[in-house]
């Protein structure tokens, strides 16, 4: 059986993803990866060399971008569903980059995630939510894409942008922040991919993969760590437990799931192979299942990364699993039931809705959702009811 | 030779309410003058297009029935109703026939043979069948071919697109009609095409046209192809819904959001509509609400570009939406909210028009809506199989040369089973 992923598409959607799919097509990873960058600003596209380039909904923003209205960004992905889907269509694995709260990357994610999820290709969100001194605006936006994109992609990341900016010193320039938060975020995105793309020394089962992050209802964190020299394993480590993405220690020793890859040199040893992962291993709980993989790339000559993916189901078993509609109840289910299970069918799912004048009436069931209950209420569509 | 109806009513009895519409023949044999209309609300009797008080409906179209002979000056005869809700389906019989002779090229007889296979599907005991139309042949699986006598073939596979509806729904209504009338009613229509009929298309029908009806608690599509229905479907799903859906996300009373709807709503939102607002009245000696043309627009895209978007699976599915090669109309109700036009447009990618009633004259300015479309089309149908019923047993081949082709009667039988 082949378990390869054959190819990795890494695509970025909006302004903000700019700036990081920049970094990411100057890097190692575009050798091995597809790096795109989809914007309905065309002035942005310009200035991302190395990148797959692909102007959105022309016809609706006029080139212009969306001025931060999700509906218009989502309306714009969807007139050019033709050329995502070019784009995608051949791709194992599908990454998607967008920093939410503005227009194109809320409303666009979540019409590439749906897009990815007809065409059955394994697809993880890496999504950046904004600066809390950002304000109340791009928070709300943000909050409902991520609720929308959560339904639709198979593994949602969500990283607060000041976790990105809070391990550098306060007197750090604004400007070389920035580059640096975003060379962080990139450097997770290719550690994500190099998690799946990794097929050297030690392969990770793809498939038992592909299963387990197809449970869409759990809690991701995400670190990197990186050693040189003779104490490299040791600097590895002690950088990855103290990642800002991961939230500590203690999460991972919580995680239902961890994937980690350790990426070394061609002088990449056994030995040190061997001591990387016990030494990692011996951070998690007994229960936890994990994969492994350990793969030597050139550029990483005298040097180690390694990355991980922490995964924590929200409700594991046999607590109560949360339905389509996002009721709960309790389920007994084993742990081998949630991980086999695409998606959990749960008898009489309660309904999160209001139904109004069709309270009395036959439920209207169209693929498990009630479509008498408003569309706003099941794609969690918050309503802004203030009157100034 | 029966004579063709020349006063016809058409009766439609909606979510919304029920529709009567009374209407003559003019001299030129195809438009229809107006001799009387009435409309009023059902309060309920009927929900999502299924009747729930048959009761209440058999007192309330008496008394409207009388009120139209009042008003027209004339007698009821002839009878049309339209057939609506969720209990309704549509498939596509296949019958296909190996061709035996030595040199391989199909002979009439063995067109007709497979027709009268595809025709003999056989629907479960409590379905029934309202139209069937019958679709190009398929030579050798690949080749279409509308007349496929003396071309060269292996197998030849008829297809009848039939659509079909519960029977015991579809027997209530009947009988709604036959304690009011006396009698059953002469025609019963699925009010998708209905609403074909009422839109007098011609050449669209030819190159691909979708024809979608938006009511108030059902929404049917039908999609013409080669003057043949060659899809159809509805959802439960109407104007109600988008009105339920303000009620809910305003916190308004359903009656003031259904006027919202008529009034303020559009299907997207708009740049310049960021900061508009309405005033609302909500109950008496309660100061108006404020509230954002946004917020509005925001609950009626969402609720329709779920629509649509359910209606473009289906046509996906079924592999038919490449045939829409001329336009998408829309009519019913919800064809009267502000930029549906543009928001189907964005969904489906082809030219949108808003569907009014062809064909129709009189002094009724009620007629001129998309509203009107279905209750006209039921005119135009009646008078149509009429003309059908009237060629005396014509034969299979006229039928499919004829202006109203591929329509089953096929093998001139009578429309009705």
């Amino acid at each position: 059986m082949n378990n390869k992923v054959e190819k990795v598409t890494i695509l970025g959607i909006g302004g903000g993803a700019g700036k990081i799919m920049r970094q990411i097509g100057q890097g190692y990873a575009s050798r091995w990866a597809q790096v795109a960058y989809l914007d309905t600003d065309v002035g942005d596209l310009e200035y991302t060399d190395g990148v797959l380039q692909v102007p959105l909904g022309k016809d609706w923003t006029h080139d212009a971008g969306c001025g931060d209205d999700p509906l218009l960004g989502q309306r714009a992905a969807e007139a050019s569903l033709t050329e995502i889907r070019q784009v995608i269509e051949d791709t194992e694995l599908l990454i998607i980059v967008t920093c939410l709260g503005g227009g194109t990357g809320s409303g666009g994610a979540t019409v590439v995630a749906r897009l990815a999820k007809d065409l059955d290709i394994l697809c993880f969100s890496f999504v950046s939510l904004p600066l809390a001194g950002e304000g109340n605006g791009p928070r709300q936006i943000a909050d409902q894409a991520l609720a929308t994109l959560r339904q639709q992609a198979d593994t949602v990341i969500a990283v607060p942008s000041d976790l990105l900016f809070s391990h550098l010193p306060a007197d750090t320039p604004a400007n070389r922040a920035f580059e640096l938060a975003n060379s962080v975020f990139a450097d997770c995105v290719v550690g994500v991919a190099e998690l799946v793309r990794c097929r050297g020394i030690i392969q990770i089962d793809f498939s038992s993969l592909k299963t387990v992050l197809k449970h869409k209802d759990a809690h991701c964190a995400l670190g990197i760590g990186r050693g040189e020299g003779e104490n490299a394993v040791q600097m590895a480590i002690d950088e990855l437990l103290q990642s800002p993405l991961l939230g500590g220690k203690t999460f991972l020793e919580s995680a239902d799931v961890v994937v980690a890859t350790l990426i070394g040199g061609a002088d990449l040893q056994l030995g040190v192979m061997k001591q990387c992962l016990e030494e990692l291993n011996a951070q998690l709980a007994d229960s936890t299942r994990s994969f492994l993989g350990a793969n030597q790339v050139p550029e990483q000559e005298h040097h180690l990364q390694l990355t991980l993916l922490a995964i924590k189901y929200r409700q594991s078993a046999p607590s109560p699993v949360r339905s389509r509609q996002g009721s709960t109840r309790s389920q007994s289910l084993t742990r081998e039931e949630l991980e086999g299970t695409r998606q959990f069918k749960l008898p009489f799912a309660e309904e999160n809705g209001s139904l109004g004048i069709f309270g009395n009436s036959i439920p209207n069931m169209y693929d498990g959702e009630n479509l008498d209950i408003p569309t706003f209420q099941r794609r969690g569509i918050n309503l802004d009811l203030s009157e100034s | 030779m029966p004579k063709l109806p020349t006063l016809i009513t058409a009766i439609e009895l909606g979510t919304s309410g029920i529709k009567l519409l009374m209407a003559e023949c003019a001299d030129d044999d195809e438009t229809m003058i107006v001799k009387g209309f009435h409309e009023r609300r059902t309060q309920g009797k009927v929900v999502k297009g299924s009747i729930t008080n048959a009761e209440a409906l058999t007192d309330m179209l008496t008394e409207d029935l009388n009120k139209l002979e009042k008003q027209a000056r004339q007698r009821i005869r002839t009878v049309a109703v339209a057939i609506t809700g969720s209990h309704l389906g549509c498939v596509n019989a296949k019958a296909a026939l190996p061709i035996t002779s030595q040199d391989r090229r199909i002979s009439e007889d063995e067109a007709l043979t497979a027709l009268s296979h595809a025709e003999a599907y056989n629907l479960p005991m409590e379905r029934r069948w309202l139209h069937r139309y019958q679709k190009p042949f398929q030579i050798d699986g690949h080749r279409r071919a509308v007349d496929p006598r003396g071309m060269i073939g292996n197998q030849l596979t008829a297809n009848i697109q039939i659509i079909h509806g519960d029977d015991n729904t579809i027997r209530t209504t009947e009988s709604i009609i036959d304690n009011v009338m006396g009698t059953p009613p002469d025609e019963l229509c699925f009010s998708g095409i209905a609403s074909y009929h009422g839109l007098g298309l011609t050449e669209s029908a030819q190159r691909g046209v979708l024809i979608i009806d938006i009511g108030a608690g059902v929404t049917e599509y039908v999609l013409m192809y080669e003057d043949t229905c060659v899809h159809s479907g509805q959802i439960a799903v109407g104007t109600d819904h988008l009105a339920n859906d303000l009620s809910i996300g305003l916190r308004l009373p359903v009656p003031r959001c259904r006027e919202i709807l008529r009034q303020d709503a559009g299907a997207h939102r708009v740049s310049n509509s960021k900061d508009a607002s309405i005033q609302v009245e909500t109950m008496i000696g309660h100061p108006p609400r404020t509230i954002k043309q946004a917020t509005i627009e925001t609950i009626v895209e969402v609720r329709l570009t779920e629509l649509f978007e359910i209606i473009k699976k289906d046509l996906d599915d079924a592999e038919v939406r490449q045939l829409i090669g001329e336009r998408l109309i829309l009519c019913g109700g919800g064809a009267l909210i502000r930029d549906i036009a543009s928001l189907a447009e964005s969904i489906f990618n082809v030219p949108v028009d808003i569907g009014r009633p062809a064909g129709i004259s009189g002094a009724w300015s009620e007629m001129d809506s998309p509203r009107m479309v279905t209750l006209v089309g039921l005119l135009h149908y009646t008078r149509f199989m009429a003309m059908v019923r009237e060629e005396d047993d014509p034969s299979f081949w006229q039928v499919l040369s004829g202006d109203w082709s591929k329509l089953i009667g096929i093998l001139g039988k009578a429309f009705r089973p």
